[in-house]
């Protein structure tokens, strides 16, 4: 049986709420060593995903490049693929490779964040199948 | 053999009660290959309940244990009774796999991504006796080893025995076969030349028969 979302997703999720500054994201990505975060509001509902770009980009975009800039609430991709927890391993594939995508988040039926799969957990994931499929 | 799991985080125990069989190894070792597949690769497997353990599961425990450590992951052993744990040292394991007290340290260590803790101390009339019995079992594999030579070595000279045999039956087969075709090559001769002189004499009565009647006496 293929596997879905569910059985390859992290569930060890690192999150953040649209009030978030832009400071405390910058520190999560670096320390956490991510690439994004996603953004969730205060029921756990997606709403979006904070990347390094969009940090980058609303650091560049600052008229003044003080400190300041970093106590402002983060700008954040609104627009994010998702999946269900029941999506197979080959419609993920799928995304990943036509959509360039770094991460799906994973959502229940209520649009809950539930889980995350990076590019990173599909590498484990082939990896090992690849080698105990021989 | 029985069988739960539990996660917290990205790290998943296994915990097993009873005996774990060449048979039962095949749920473990099915669970174990499902984890790895799905991208988990940090696993404890927690033998607390455990009573007995074949060796050949913990062989491949610790092929599988290699195989998550090329991607960062590992699998730890851990609540091994005192007589399991006397019993799967003899198997010698590789180093590499980490056998820890309780399942907490071990979720502990995972979890931390520790390096592999030096194993506890074991009293010194049981070390004793574990070099004794290692050393025994490296015999026992070269013993293996040997009986496995000499088997090789039999099995070689029945094959030249048959070899020779079959290259006789195939020389005599090639004789008889020989044989009849000189058989039939004569025969087809025979018959052909019996004909030929058939026809030679038939030829050569046709023409010496009427000049010899021609020179027949007159008076006669």
């Amino acid at each position: 049986m293929e596997p879905t979302a569910r059985d390859i997703m992290s569930t060890d999720l690192l999150t953040v709420e649209a009030n978030t500054s832009l400071e405390d994201v910058v520190k999560l990505i670096v320390s956490e060593r991510v690439t994004g975060v996603p953004v969730v509001d205060s029921e756990g509902h997606m709403v979006g995903v904070c990347s390094d770009y969009d940090v980058i980009r609303q650091f560049s975009k600052a008229k003044r490049k003080e400190s300041d800039v970093f106590r402002n609430q983060i700008h954040y991709s609104k627009k994010v693929e998702t999946v269900t927890t029941e999506t197979l391993l080959s419609e993920i594939a799928e995304k990943f490779v036509t959509m360039k995508y770094r991460r799906l988040p994973v959502i229940d039926q209520e649009g809950r964040l539930v889980g995350i799969i990076t590019r990173r957990d599909m590498m484990k994931v082939l990896f090992y199948q690849a080698k105990l499929n021989q | 053999m029985k069988l739960r799991m539990a996660q917290e985080k990205d790290v998943c125990t296994l915990n097993i009660a009873g005996s774990v069989d060449v048979k039962s190894y095949t749920v473990l070792r099915a669970g174990l290959t499902q984890l790895l597949k799905t991208g988990k690769n940090r696993i404890i497997i927690d033998m607390a309940e455990v009573d007995a353990i074949d060796p050949t599961a913990i062989k491949d425990i610790c092929q599988l244990d290699s195989l998550a450590r090329e991607l960062a992951g590992q699998i730890v052993l851990s609540g091994l009774s005192p007589i399991l744990r006397k019993h799967v040292s003899t198997l010698n394991p590789p180093p590499t796999i980490q056998i820890l007290a309780h399942s907490d340290e071990a979720l502990r260590v995972v979890l931390s991504g520790q390096k592999p803790a030096a194993e506890a101390a074991l009293p010194a009339d049981i070390a004793t006796e574990l070099k004794s019995l290692r050393l025994r079992v490296r015999e026992v594999d070269e013993l293996r080893r040997r009986v496995l030579e000499v088997e090789n070595q039999t099995d070689s000279s029945k094959m030249r025995e048959e070899n020779a045999l079959l290259k006789g039956q195939v020389e005599k087969l090639e004789g008889h076969v020989m044989n009849l075709l000189l058989a039939n090559r004569d025969a087809g001769s025979v018959i052909d030349w019996k004909d030929r002189y058939k026809l030679l004499e038939d030829q050569i009565a046709d023409l010496v028969g009427p000049a010899a009647g021609g020179s027949a006496p007159a008076g006669k």
